[in-house]
Parts: C-alpha cells; structure tokens; sequence
C-alpha cells in the first residue's frame, strides 16, 4: 500500500467518522426537541384546560350568586342573629296574646352529623288554636331549622300550654 | 482434465504474493467500493427520509385549541338548589300565612305539600302532638294586636 493511498484512507475514515457524528448529534438533537416540543404542548393543553376550568367556575359563580345569597339567608351566620330571632318572636308571642318565655338557648357545637346549631327552648301557653298555630308556625321557620321536640298540654278549659324545641343551623358564610 | 499442479498454480495465483501487479485488488477494488459506499448511502438516505417522515407526521397534526374540562359536573349541583329553595319558598309562604293567621289579619291558607322538596332535604322531625292545619280567623283569643303586611317579609337574616 503506498502512501498516498494510507493517505486517503485515513482521510476517509476520518471524514466517515465526522459525518456519523454529526448524524448522531442531529439525531438526538432532534429527539430531545421533539421530546421538550411534546412536554410544552402537554402544558400548554393543561393551562387552556384549567383556563376553560376557571371561566366556566367564574360564571357558574356569577350566575348562581342571587341563588346562593337566598340559600344562605336561610341559616344563622353568628350567634347574633339568633337575638333578633328571639326578639321577633316574643314580639310575635306578645301581639298575638301568646305569654312566651324562652326557657334554653343554647350553642349546640358542630359533631359528626349535625352542624353547628342555636338550641331554643319556648314554652307558651294561650288559647288552643293559638296555641297550636304558633307551634306550626316554629315548624314552618323560613331558616335551615328542625323541631326535635313539641308537648302540648291542655292547662283548663281553652287554655294550652306547648313546650318546644328548636334547632336553627349556624352557617358563617 | 486438470492437474493437481494445474490447481496449484491457480490458488497461488489467488492466495500467493502477488508481484507484478499495479495494486492490490483485496484493498482497493473500485467497482466493490463504489457499489458498497453507494448501497450503504442509499440505506442511510432512506433511513432518514423514513425517520424524517415520521417525525413531521408527529408533530404535524399538534394541536393546542383541545379543551378537556376534567371537573366538568363536578361541582355546583343545580337540582339540589333548586330542590332546597323551593322547599324554601313554600316554608316562607307557610309562614307568612300563619303569621297573619296568628295576628288574625286572614284566614290560614295550608300551603300544598311538594314531594321532591320532602324527599330532598327532610329537616324537621315529626312532633308528638299534631298540629291543627285550618284555624278559625275569628278565634276569640286571637287578638290581631299589630297588623303585618306581607310586603314586609324577605328571606334575609333580618326576617322577622
């Protein structure tokens, strides 16, 4: 083998040898920007999708509000409200002819079951279809509230007494 | 018919030194280098077109505009609302009238019973004594002391 010719090999081996290695550096350049490329999108496609989220959660809010106003007027937001409550209903007791004294009121704590409540204790006595109307009435309070116990007893002749129990659910917006 | 030496002098001629000739056909035979460096390029053109191909197919049809709205139904439940506040309603009504009942402004209208809104949220627990539905307005213990109007009852904290 002469010398020009070991010349020309080398040279050839050479040059084979650089453009594999160019071949090789574009290939994975390749791959990794396909790769950064696919990771981008998947980002991009979460954000459009929390976004979409988000403008539907924006408006579902501003369309229920007037909704959720009137739901969350029927609970007690603090203790506070329970004085105006008791302060209407003796006034109510007290313009219909009712005698009404509150016997309990009482904080009941939140449990597994049962959210946080004000317990109240009327005991009222008057005439019977009075008597009986109002405790319909304590049935009927336009706030989230149970009757757990009502007696009614028959005093003298027209006269009846009731004895009840209410709860009215405290829920601080 | 050929010799032994016959075939001698041939495998000498192929495996033996090889004086006189003007290269060495074993490292440089120009037809074989041509067909092979052609052929091997050629693979290495396909290769690449094929992996190139690919490649643009992949990423050629991304599209970013696809909205998957996971949480879809997932939160504000209408009907449950919807339930509660007419449940609601006809607990104000119900009230209303036998506020004005009590205070003997009229006659106690019983409000009709609506079963979704029972069956949605039953909160109040059977007394032990029922309650009379229909009330004479003209009760002599019922003193209209205070007229309300209806005007003046809201759903709010301040409903009384």
């Amino acid at each position: 083998m002469s010398t020009k010719t070991r010349k020309i090999l080398i040279i050839s081996i050479i040059s084979v040898l650089v453009t594999m290695g160019f071949l090789g550096y574009f290939f994975s350049e390749i791959r990794a920007q396909g790769q950064l490329l696919e990771e981008q999108i998947n980002i991009l496609t979460d954000n459009n999708s929390k976004q979409a989220t988000n403008a539907r959660v924006k408006r579902e809010v501003l369309e229920t509000s007037s909704e959720r106003e009137q739901l969350a007027s029927s609970f007690f937001k603090d203790e506070g409200d329970s004085i105006v409550f008791l302060t209407e209903i003796e006034e109510l007791a007290k313009n219909s002819g009712l005698k009404l004294r509150t016997e309990t009121l009482d904080k009941v704590p939140a449990s597994d079951t049962v959210l946080e409540s004000i317990k109240v204790v009327f005991v009222y006595d008057g005439p019977k279809s009075l008597v009986f109307n109002f405790s319909e009435l304590m049935e009927s309070l336009p706030y989230h509230s149970r009757v757990e116990s009502l007696n009614l007893r028959q005093i003298v002749d027209n006269n009846w007494e009731g004895r009840l129990t209410v709860f009215v659910t405290i829920k601080s917006s | 018919m050929m010799s032994f030496n016959h075939f001698k002098k041939k495998l000498l001629g192929i495996f033996g030194k090889r004086e006189g000739l003007l290269f060495d056909k074993d490292i440089m035979h120009p037809a074989r280098d041509w067909f092979f460096v052609i052929f091997a390029g050629l693979i290495f053109l396909l290769a690449g077109g094929f992996w190139s191909v690919s490649v643009y197919t992949q990423f050629s049809n991304v599209s970013v505009t696809e909205v998957s709205e996971t949480t879809e139904g997932g939160g504000y439940q209408q009907g449950l609302v919807n339930s509660a506040l007419l449940e609601l309603d006809q607990r104000i009504l119900k009230y209303n009238n036998l506020k004005s009942t009590i205070l003997g402004n009229k006659k106690y209208v019983p409000v009709p019973e609506v079963s979704e809104a029972e069956a949605s949220e039953p909160d109040e627990e059977a007394v032990e004594v029922p309650v009379e539905e229909e009330v004479e307005t003209n009760d002599e213990s019922a003193t209209p002391a205070t007229p309300v109007s209806e005007s003046e009852i809201v759903p709010t904290s301040d409903f009384f």
